[in-house]
């Protein structure tokens, strides 16, 4: 668990990770946020659909960058401002994703870090995207 | 008197406040807009900044009362809009 204090941060600072999307986490996700579109929960569908297998909803794929953000860069100690995110392409269940993460800009005056990200399955970019986190400051009254 | 870089920030206020007719002036401040809050302003100066290319300091932004005041603290850094 990374605590960086802000003036800790560089930019060009990069974090990895690799997830797995098994079965099981993945019919996990669909029950937590009750979303059993059978384009993730039934294989001839989404054969018909012309993938081939059962693909991971997007924000699942999405969601492993929130880990890393809180916990490695900016970490801990930060929050996710705004985050936004572009899916290139499908990611099928079973699929290894290596993702990274990099410090692009630092803004000092609001303690604010921009970040990008991507996701990969081998060298096929299959998410994209920008976040931007804070730090936030205890409130003195 | 700072019409020209009113008219540059309107885009960024409008997007960050995701209010698309939010119009400025320069007694406009956090309180007559009810998306500014403390997370969406630290949205707003870094990208005030990312389209200024000016870099804003804490000491500064905590003497701004409103977007006049915004305006005339980028046009002393050089800004033009």
């Amino acid at each position: 668990m990374a605590e960086y204090r802000f003036d800790e941060l560089r930019v060009g600072m990069i974090a990895k990770r690799r997830y797995a999307f098994s079965e099981q986490n993945v019919q996990s996700f669909a029950d937590l946020v009750v979303d059993r579109s059978p384009i993730h929960t039934s294989h001839d569908f989404a054969v018909a659909k012309g993938y081939p297998a059962r693909i991971v909803h997007g924000l699942f794929v999405q969601s492993v960058i929130s880990g890393i953000l809180g916990t490695e860069i900016p970490g801990s100690n930060s929050v996710i401002n705004t985050i936004s995110m572009k899916m290139h392409g499908p990611v099928p269940i079973g699929s290894e994703v290596s993702y990274e993460v990099e410090i692009l800009a630092l803004t000092p005056a609001v303690a604010a870090v921009s970040l990008g990200f991507a996701g990969r399955i081998g060298a096929l970019l299959v998410i994209s995207g920008k976040a931007l986190c804070s730090f936030p400051q205890p409130i003195s009254c | 008197m700072h019409e020209k870089i009113l008219a540059s920030l309107t885009p960024v206020f409008r997007e960050v406040f995701d209010t698309p007719n939010l119009v400025l002036t320069e007694e406009l401040n956090a309180k007559d807009v009810e998306a500014w809050d403390s997370l969406n302003h630290i949205t707003l100066i870094v990208e005030i900044e990312r389209l200024t290319g000016l870099t804003l300091t804490t000491d500064e932004l905590v003497e701004l009362q409103n977007v006049g005041d915004f305006a005339r603290l980028l046009a002393t850094k050089g800004y033009r809009g």
